[in-house]
């Protein structure tokens, strides 16, 4: 038999049950010397151990009620009724009332009882019915009994009640306690489940933790059970999605970029018009983006007038058809931040002294709005990151090793890239990972050169890169629906573990 | 992204290569070419994406035209010739016309409603077979859709020549909504306000020509033969009688629109497409208003060597250069040793400028042979740092305090934020509404994150308690200071929000998590105070206000005594208490709860005075 450890409550425990097999909870305590929760513990873990089998047991208790309480010297009403009459004369019922105590339920009981039995005779004049011409006597036919049913249970219980023992309902005479029991509330019945503990036949071989060995048992005394199950814990943490927006921008800094922000309501002057979106491009439209009411319209464009007629005429040359100054004003939910890198490109450059951008890394991090209804693979408020690289020199392929670094740091090994369209940059690309899991290519960030019309006024080209964040959170939280990052299921956020 | 449908077997017998190009080099190429294969039903068919300015990409004859090009089948331009009748370039008295039999009369009535007709004759020797009226009829509805703005800008109409030979000129002009003809796929003639109300083209796109203000009499655009039988009724339908099907061996193309230029785009894509195919094209004639035959004009557009090998960073030679342009079906011609000048086609409007030659250029390169590569940043990174370094602190803090981050959308719907939570719902211009949401859940910005905590819990009614949600995020208020509409009238402020529900949440402990996340932010706290208030999250005499009291010095007043006095400034940021217990149980949450929302960006400023 492999050795188990037992703690010193189980050893007790166990040491009592070796000499009576059989206890209760009760006589447990008393045996082992043990505080009641001490021993309820232990026989819980010695069950787990299945060294110890637990079973309940039913009991009534008997105890006298509110009627039987009332009584004289604990004396049943008929037994005193019969005790007045015990001269052999008749007495009249109202001698007798006034004995019993007038107002009390006892004389009713009496006479009930007696009648019944045949203990008495009623003697009643014909002509008058009042009380006071009825007397009551002793049967002469039925002899008295010399002790009434249920007088000498009574006495048993009541003998308990006084000294506070118990007394089960099995060790009084069963027919004389029915009299008792009928008679209402006169007899409280108590049902109480006791706990059996039975040693286990496993338990009765047990014998090597009783070895009088002292160093072992100074050990072993001090031993708990190390393998058994412990409840969990609610422990705070941050939002899964959140420790996956702070690592990548972790990466960002890492890489040398510096973070900027900007507002999610926008003018569509900078989310669209601006980034050479035509004016009536389906992208525009309502069922693809989120307009406000016109009444937060905006009244000035918040951009120097060179540049908003500069942007005028890039789209009128462009498309050939008019730009409306009014469609510009109207405000909607960021649909991309590239809106957010380019304001502050060009708030930089009107600031610099030379009129000049010296290079310059910057990330943007937020939330993007697109008018979809959700599904799994959709949200319509999801979180998007941007880079930007502006650097004398700076090519396609650079903006390529860049993106593949990146990837490479968050875990993403296999990159490619294929050409694409985007409306504000160009050349175009979508970057390819291979999801191993799925063990297919998946698109992931677009990426690009600021279209020369986006990027006007500024020295060297501007290098970009982007995408949704929950697309990187659901590899690497192993989440197939998106909406899982905006449910705040508290099952989940206790549980979710990061898979890769 | 529009998608097309694409046969391996027809798309290697259109590129007619060597034995070499087999159904896999296709597939590896085909998303170089920026053609992503969306599935691939394994046998022979491939679905395969396009991007929205190369419409040509629509038929396989498009697709076939770039994959030789890409893989050096056939390089340059793709030949192209219209049989022309007269000079486009001249003038021709429509009355003593001896030009092509095509003729095409717009008169002065559609100038307003829909003023551009364009068109072209394709004739070929044999019939048209099923996949190709297919591919003809995608193409079509793409251009319909990009180009044409969903047939605005550019409707097409398709006729079987047979049908009409003989019936020259046309007339492209107005007619009232009585009118009536049998249009495409009926069987009996149908007034045109018939045909608005009772065919799904006329419930789709009659809004096009009876929006207008001067159609409302009912002149509707129309197109009709000399005898006055109705062929098209542009941009809705055509005729019956001019049905094309695969027993047709000739094709008239009528294009309408608003805009000459983009008409002539789609018909040269069109053109193109047809002549690739197979058919000989001629031209029609066309005149009245500010109308002429098509001209099918090419272009002129200039790169500089330097600039593509700058952006792409490569170094190629001017005629490695050329080549790449070859590659992709342009006609470069060199024009000194570091510029090149390049002929572009009408069927490619896409290619405007210098920048849009440069992708070419990398196109015909094959992206696949651009490596990456990896310099040093020149420059050192940051994060914002007055906000991340506070929101870094409040995260530690809370989830010290065993609290749980949760993340709601700004986008969310009335019900939370005002029905389910006892508050009325404000007039539209006190509330900041989108316009036209999908979805009523994404409908209101928010202006308090607790309401979104308190929903949250409700659906968490089954998991264990304590419950403890916390997060940080933007609300949206507007602003409300009667300042010149200059600015943006929506303001965005940060806020923290928390939530306890538990058996015996109450305010106090909502009060202390407060307290404790503040001290350990901020430090000193000793200014801020909470005092009784009264919120609609709240239970009644369980609410506070959070209020941070200042003292700032004012400007000493010459005429006083005292050389400064100080004024105090009691600024609310908040509020903390127990949700009021309606909330709760019209959540059917059966505990209490209580919590606070404060708004960083009013306190953050405050606070580190």
């Amino acid at each position: 038999m492999s050795k188990i450890v037992l703690h010193p409550i189980e050893k007790k425990i166990i040491a009592s049950m070796k000499l009576k097999p059989l206890q209760s909870l009760d006589a447990l305590v008393l045996s082992t010397g043990l505080s009641l929760d001490q021993a309820r513990r232990g026989i819980e873990w010695l069950r787990h151990k299945e060294l110890v089998h637990i079973s309940d047991s039913k009991e009534a208790f008997l105890s006298l009620d509110q009627n039987s309480l009332q009584l004289p010297n604990m004396t049943l009403p008929e037994r005193l009724l019969l005790n007045l009459l015990s001269d052999g004369l008749p007495k009249k019922i109202s001698v007798l009332k006034d004995a019993l105590g007038a107002s009390s339920f006892l004389f009713g009981v009496a006479m009930g009882i007696a009648k019944k039995n045949g203990w008495i005779t009623v003697n009643q004049d014909k002509h008058n019915n009042a009380d006071d011409n009825v007397t009551i006597s002793l049967s002469s036919t039925h002899p008295l009994p010399k002790l009434l049913p249920g007088e000498s249970t009574l006495q048993i219980i009541a003998d308990c009640n006084n000294k506070d023992v118990q007394i089960k309902a099995t060790s009084v005479d069963k027919a004389d306690l029915q009299h008792l029991l009928k008679r209402p509330r006169f007899i409280k019945q108590t049902i109480i489940i006791t706990k059996n503990i039975k040693l286990a036949q496993s338990a009765k071989k047990l014998d090597i933790l009783f070895v009088d060995d002292k160093k072992n048992d100074h050990h072993l005394s001090n031993a708990i059970d190390v393998a058994a199950a412990v409840p969990n814990i609610h422990f705070g943490r941050t939002h899964p999605l959140k420790d996956v927006i702070s690592e990548i921008k972790e990466i960002f800094v890492t890489m040398g970029f510096s973070e900027i922000s900007g507002n999610m309501v926008q003018s569509c002057f900078w989310n669209f018009d601006a980034l050479l979106t035509p004016q009536d491009h389906p992208s525009r439209e309502m069922q693809d983006t989120f307009y406000l009411d016109d009444d937060v319209s905006i009244n000035t464009l918040d951009s120097p007038s060179r540049h908003v007629s500069r942007i005028a005429k890039t789209h009128t040359d462009t498309w050939r058809q008019k730009w409306e100054l009014t469609e510009a004003k109207k405000m909607v939910l960021r649909t991309h931040t590239t809106c957010i890198t380019l304001q502050h490109l060009l708030a930089t450059l009107s600031l610099s002294a030379q009129k000049k951008l010296t290079d310059m890394r910057i990330f943007s991090l937020g939330r993007v709005f697109r008018n979809e209804k959700t599904s799994y693979k959709h949200l319509a408020e999801f979180t998007q990151v941007e880079g930007v690289v502006y650097e004398n020199g700076a090519s396609i392929r650079d903006l390529m090793g860049i993106q593949t670094e990146f990837y490479r740091r968050l875990g993403l090994q296999k990159v490619k890239f294929w050409p694409t369209f985007f409306p504000y940059t160009e050349p175009s690309f979508q970057s390819m990972v291979y999801n191993e899991k799925l063990g297919k290519w998946v698109e992931l960030f677009g990426m690009g050169i600021f279209h020369p019309d986006v990027s006007y006024g500024l020295e060297y080209p501007v290098l970009a890169w982007g995408g949704g964040v929950e697309r990187i959170a659901m590899l690497k939280y192993g989440v197939d629906d998106v909406r899982e990052f905006y449910a705040n299921n508290l099952q989940w956020l206790r549980s979710s573990v990061r898979r890769v | 992204m529009p998608v097309v449908a694409l046969s391996y077997e027809r798309l290697l017998r259109l590129i007619s290569g060597s034995r070499k190009i087999t159904k896999d080099v296709i597939s590896q190429r085909l998303p170089y070419l920026g053609l992503d294969i969306e599935s691939d039903d394994g046998n022979d068919v491939i679905r395969i994406e396009y991007s929205p300015n190369r419409p040509d990409y629509a038929t396989d004859i498009g697709v076939s035209l770039a994959l030789q090009g890409l893989l050096g089948v056939k390089k340059g331009l793709v030949p192209f010739s219209v049989k022309k009748f007269d000079d486009p370039n001249t003038t021709i008295d429509i009355n003593n016309s001896t030009s092509s039999p095509y003729q095409v009369n717009v008169t002065r009535a559609v100038s307003k409603v829909r003023p551009i007709l364009t068109g072209i004759v394709a004739k070929r020797g044999g019939i048209l077979d099923d996949t190709l009226l297919r591919q003809l009829v995608t193409l079509q509805e793409d251009l319909h859709f990009g180009l044409g703005r969903n047939r605005k800008k550019v409707a097409i109409g398709l006729h079987d020549l047979a049908k009409i030979n003989g019936k020259f000129p046309f007339t492209y002009t107005t007619v009232p909504a009585s009118h009536a003809f049998v249009p495409l796929h009926e069987n009996k003639e149908m007034s045109i306000s018939e045909i608005i109300q009772n065919t799904k083209a006329g419930r789709a796109f009659g809004n096009l020509v009876t929006s207008s203000s001067l159609s409302n009499d009912g002149n509707f655009p129309i197109i009709l033969d000399s005898d006055n039988n109705t062929v098209s009724l542009p941009p809705i339908i055509n005729s019956n009688m001019t049905t094309i099907t695969t027993d047709t061996t000739d094709i008239f193309v009528d294009v309408t629109g608003t805009s000459q230029y983009v008409a002539e785009s789609a018909l040269a894509i069109i053109s193109l497409t047809l002549h690739a195919a197979g058919f000989d094209l001629e031209s029609i004639h066309v005149a009245g208003g500010k109308n002429r035959t098509p001209p099918f004009e090419t272009r002129l557009v200039q790169v500089s060597l330097n600039k593509a090998n700058e952006l792409l960073g490569l170094d190629l030679s001017i005629s490695d250069a050329m080549l790449c342009l070859e590659k992709c079906r342009l006609g470069p011609i060199q024009k000194d040793h570091t510029n090149i000048s390049c002929v572009i086609p009408a069927y490619r409007p896409d290619i405007i400028s210098q920048i849009d030659l440069i992708e070419e250029i990398a196109l015909g390169y094959g992206t696949w042979r651009l490596e990456p590569v990896l310099s040093h940043s020149k420059t050192f990174g940051n994060l914002q740092y007055s906000v991340s370094s506070v929101m870094r602190a409040i995260d530690m803090s809370m989830i010290g305090m065993s609290f749980v981050e949760a993340l709601n959308s700004c986008l969310t719907g009335t019900l939370v934020l005002y029905e389910m939570t006892g508050r009325k719902i404000p007039k539209r211009n006190h509330m900041i509404s989108t316009v036209n949401s999908k979805s009523s859940e994404h409908s209101v910005l928010r202006d308090s994150l607790l309401a979104g905590l308190i929903e949250n819990l409700s659906k968490n009614i089954h998991e264990s308690y304590p419950q403890k949600l916390y997060e940080t995020g933007t609300v949206f208020l507007r602003r409300d200071d009667g300042s010149v509409r200059n600015d943006n009238l929506i303001s965005e402020k940060t806020h923290l929000a928390a939530i306890i529900a538990y058996s015996d949440s109450n305010f106090s402990e909502a009060k202390s998590v407060l307290q404790s996340m503040l001290s350990i932010v901020y430090g000193d706290i000793q200014n801020i105070h909470t005092a009784a208030a009264s919120h609609n999250l709240f239970a009644d005499g369980r609410c506070a206000k959070v209020v941070i009291t200042i003292l700032s010095p004012t400007i000493p007043n010459s005429n006083s005594a005292n050389a400064t006095t100080s004024r105090t400034t009691k600024n609310i940021v908040g509020y903390v208490g127990e949700i009021d217990s309606e909330i709760l149980s019209s959540y059917r949450i059966r505990v209490p709860a209580s919590g606070f929302e404060i708004s960083l960006s009013d306190s953050l400023p405050l606070l580190s005075k």
